[in-house]
């Protein structure tokens, strides 16, 4: 009996281009990458059901799970956390989750300074800037919100990236990346460096941004 | 070793719910996690803040349920997941992680309407013939049904404004009972008198549809006209007034369905259905009018992933599967 491959998966539905993909310890082997819509809400069972199919492979062969935490668009990410928590419990696989504006910087290994950018909606974005070093990526700014007027005043300063370039009306790179798959390794990477993983019964979007009920209220549940 | 095993999952308002049923009605753990601490201070539902919630819970309660029933996942023969009608957001978190399970463990799994439940969670008491009426009251949901057999719900008619479980919240918040407003005005209107002030029935007898929200501005009126303070011993009877004018209406709109289609036989689901006087009041008629009239005990009549399990388990049975691709809805399919 041939040995088992080991599989290790990667899920984002951060941002209006969600996706999920399968690396093999050597290379992704398959990915899909949807753009979401009010008419077509992501889907990552199905998908990862229709890739792994593809593949001839078992949900036994999943040695990992990974997935990106926010921020973005709410419901997005609970569909993506929903579903690496239940695959992480119920195949009993580590799983990893990583910012989603990570995740994107982690596509562009470039020099220079590089800021990820998010929509966030009313004229406000996600942002965090990185720094390759190495070929290790390392975060200059925590995760933040900023109003458009923010963000316009680092350009020239920073590559922006990311799907919230285009609104923010900068310079920047605004294309589908292939995020999913930069997961995937990632997770394969934790897994044979045997890293803490995320407790799936526990961990949580990065959301950033409060319910509106609690901001216009001034009140904050726990 | 052939008896079913099912998990049932129910995320589609502010409870976070899961157990596991075996066979038909045998519950072999359950919990339900209400959220009620979380949105009192905003008078009502927030649907972020509960899918949220439902995020951080859904798993340690998964989890919970399988302990206490002593069951892994390799035993659990089926899944059902609340996938309608309800707040799209906290019914995303239930469908996408249940789907998730069913997906890595090759479990066959169905999406399940969650007024449909509502009206089953009686069965899990023991068999009614059908037809029977269902009266489904709840925050969200005030509907009348025919229920002809599993699975086979006629809607006859709906709230065409305000759920009654809705109406008693605004209530309760106009009169500072606080939240959620079913049991605060249920025990407020035990120490008013119901005749003291006149409110307005809504009968609406050219329909089977509820309205509720008229009532409602009556009552706001009411509290004006007679400058009503929060505290005062008037509010008792504005509390009962209003439940009793709710109660009336449920009950006359029912009997009437039994007079006009023949059916003596009604099951009322639903949150609201805990409510003590509509309960009396249902457990009257059905004497002075020889119906039978189910009422799910207390721990079944709010939202549960029992109820969840057990229609599961029937459709399942009938060899319906849901597919990879079934998304949740805001409405009931019915």
């Amino acid at each position: 009996m041939p040995e088992r491959r080991r599989l290790f998966l990667g899920i984002d539905c951060s941002s209006p281009w969600g996706g999920v993909a399968l690396f093999d310890e050597v290379k992704v082997v398959g990915s899909v990458c949807v753009e979401g819509s009010r008419h077509h809400p992501f889907q990552p069972v199905q998908w990862i059901d229709e890739l792994l199919s593809s593949l001839n492979a078992s949900p036994e062969e999943l040695a990992g799970v990974g997935v990106t935490k926010g921020p973005g668009v709410f419901t997005g990410l609970r569909v993506g956390l929903a579903v690496a928590k239940g695959l992480a419990f119920s195949l009993n696989i580590p799983l990893y989750t990583m910012t989603s504006c990570e995740a994107i910087a982690r596509c562009l290994p470039i020099k220079g300074l590089i800021c990820s950018l998010l929509d966030a909606r009313r004229g406000e974005f996600y942002a965090a800037t990185y720094r390759w070093n190495k070929g290790v990526i390392e975060p200059l700014t925590e995760v933040m919100l900023l109003s458009k007027k923010r963000v316009k005043e680092m350009e020239g300063k920073v590559l922006f990236v990311g799907p919230g370039v285009t609104a923010a009306e900068v310079e920047g790179v605004d294309l589908p990346l292939p995020v999913a798959a930069l997961v995937a390794r990632y997770t394969c990477d934790m897994v044979k460096k045997d890293k803490e993983p995320d407790d799936p019964s526990s961990v949580l979007p990065s959301y950033i941004r409060l319910s509106d009920a609690e901001a216009n209220r001034g009140i904050q549940v726990v | 070793m052939n008896e079913s095993l099912i998990l049932g999952i129910e995320t589609s308002c502010d409870d976070t719910s899961v157990a596991i049923l075996r066979g038909e009605r045998e519950i072999l753990a359950s919990v339900v996690s209400s959220q009620n601490e979380l949105h009192a201070p905003f008078c009502g539902i927030v649907p972020e803040i509960a899918a949220r919630r439902h995020l951080e819970l859904i798993l340690p309660i998964t989890q919970q349920v399988l302990s206490e029933a002593k069951v892994n996942m390799d035993q659990i023969t089926g899944i059902g997941v609340t996938t309608r009608p309800g707040l799209v957001p906290s019914l995303v978190v239930g469908l996408s992680f249940a789907k998730a399970l069913a997906w890595s463990r090759r479990i066959p799994w169905v999406g399940v309407d969650h007024l449909e439940a509502h009206i089953f969670a009686s069965f899990l008491e023991g068999e009614i013939e059908f037809p029977f009426l269902a009266l489904v009251v709840s925050g969200g949901h005030t509907s009348l049904f025919v229920v002809k057999g599993y699975g086979e719900l006629q809607l006859l008619g709906e709230t065409r404004d305000d759920a009654a479980g809705e109406a008693f919240d605004k209530v309760a918040s106009l009169l500072q009972l606080g939240y959620p407003g079913g049991p605060v005005i249920d025990k407020a209107a035990k120490e008013g008198d119901p005749a003291l002030f006149e409110l307005p029935r809504p009968y609406m007898k050219e329909t089977w549809d509820f309205s509720f929200s008229g009532l409602k501005t009556a009552v706001v009126h009411l509290v004006k006209r007679e400058g009503i303070k929060p505290g005062s011993p008037e509010v008792n009877h504005v509390a009962a007034g209003f439940q009793e004018a709710v109660v009336d209406v449920l009950v006359a709109k029912t009997l009437r369905a039994v007079k006009e289609l023949s059916i003596p036989r009604v099951v009322v689901a639903g949150g609201v259905a805990a409510n003590s006087r509509l309960r009396r009041r249902f457990e009257e008629v059905a004497k002075e009018e020889s119906l039978t009239i189910k009422v799910p005990p207390l721990s079944l009549c709010g939202d549960n992933g029992a109820m969840v399990a057990f229609v599961a388990r029937y459709r399942l049975e009938m060899g319906e599967r849901s597919p990879w691709h079934e998304d949740v809805r805001s409405r009931t399919g019915y």
